[in-house]
């Protein structure tokens, strides 16, 4: 009994410290201030292992039409490419200033900025890029783009991903124009 | 009073809906208006593309086959003036075809410079 005591003593201070610690705004919210490895490696452990579950079981359709390539680089080039870059750019303001910084999605997997724990299948890799760009990621500015882009055009953008890596800067110039296939809005 | 106030709800709800549905709408991404760098394309030598690659295919799509320029992309290597090309005001006859041809050039309403 005098056990049970004591636990329940010592959860009840754990809570009010914890209160009392997020009430005291001790905690130093500022992107410039970066996590210590243990939260690092906490977070990234968990946001790697949250996706590839979520992401399980996605059915990938054919990613070789060149449509979707012209309708995924043009969508890229708009909504992504500020934070993730384009071949040519290996650093802007916002992948120095934001933090966790967005990875260089023009990059190859090994300068990739941040670290997989391991060489992702082409399948694995287009289900975890769907779903990330469809749900976003907490607290991170990854924002999700499923509320209010189809399936398709998401599609259409993990296509693109898929060959970003490869393209010289004239390729990705010409992918990424909006045509008027690209601009008038058939998928 | 009801009615007009559902009637209303309703309106405002359809409307902030559609608006909603059509914010993302490609055609609405009115910031990226460049047009693709050709050029850079018809420079390249074609043996040397796969051609079927997706990359190639897709650039294709925005340019056509390396090799073949864009029509009336070069001002030195315009077509030869036409009949049909002149009364679309695109180019002036040569007098000698003009008169050969019984036409005198017009006032063109849309000069293309």
């Amino acid at each position: 009994m005098t056990m049970i005591k004591a636990i329940f003593a010592m959860v009840v201070i754990v809570l009010i410290s914890a209160a009392a610690f997020i009430y005291s705004g001790l905690y130093p919210m500022g992107a410039d201030n970066q996590h210590n490895k243990i939260t690092y490696w906490a977070l990234e452990t968990m946001r790697e292992n949250s996706i590839a579950r979520s992401a399980r079981g996605i059915e990938v359709p054919e990613l070789g039409d060149p449509s979707l390539l012209l309708t995924g680089g043009a969508d890229y080039n708009d909504m992504c490419s500020a934070c993730h870059l384009k071949p040519g750019l290996s650093e802007n303001d916002m992948t120095i200033g934001l933090y966790p910084s967005p990875p260089n999605l023009a990059s190859m997997l090994e300068e990739h900025g941040h670290q997989h724990d391991d060489r992702l299948t082409k399948e694995k890799a287009a289900q975890r890029n769907f779903w990330i760009i469809k749900h976003g990621i907490k607290a991170s500015g990854m924002p999700a783009w499923g509320p209010t882009h189809s399936d398709d055009r998401i599609w259409g953008m993990v296509a693109f991903l898929e060959k970003l890596p490869e393209l010289t800067s004239s390729q990705y110039q010409i992918l990424t124009a909006r045509s008027a296939e690209t601009s008038s809005g058939h998928h | 009073m009801n009615t007009k106030s559902t009637l209303m709800l309703t309106a405002l709800l359809t409307l902030f809906i559609s608006t909603s549905s059509i914010a993302h709408d490609p055609s609405l991404h009115t910031s990226n208006k460049e047009k693709p760098n050709c050029q850079s394309m018809h420079e390249m030598d074609s043996s040397e593309m796969d051609m079927n690659d997706p990359v190639t295919q897709a650039m294709i799509k925005q340019c056509g086959k390396p090799g073949i320029k864009e029509h009336h992309a070069q001002e030195d290597e315009k077509p030869a003036c036409t009949v049909e090309h002149a009364k679309l005001g695109h180019c002036w006859l040569d007098e000698s075809v003009n008169q050969a041809q019984g036409q005198q050039p017009k006032d063109s309403e849309h000069d293309h410079d």
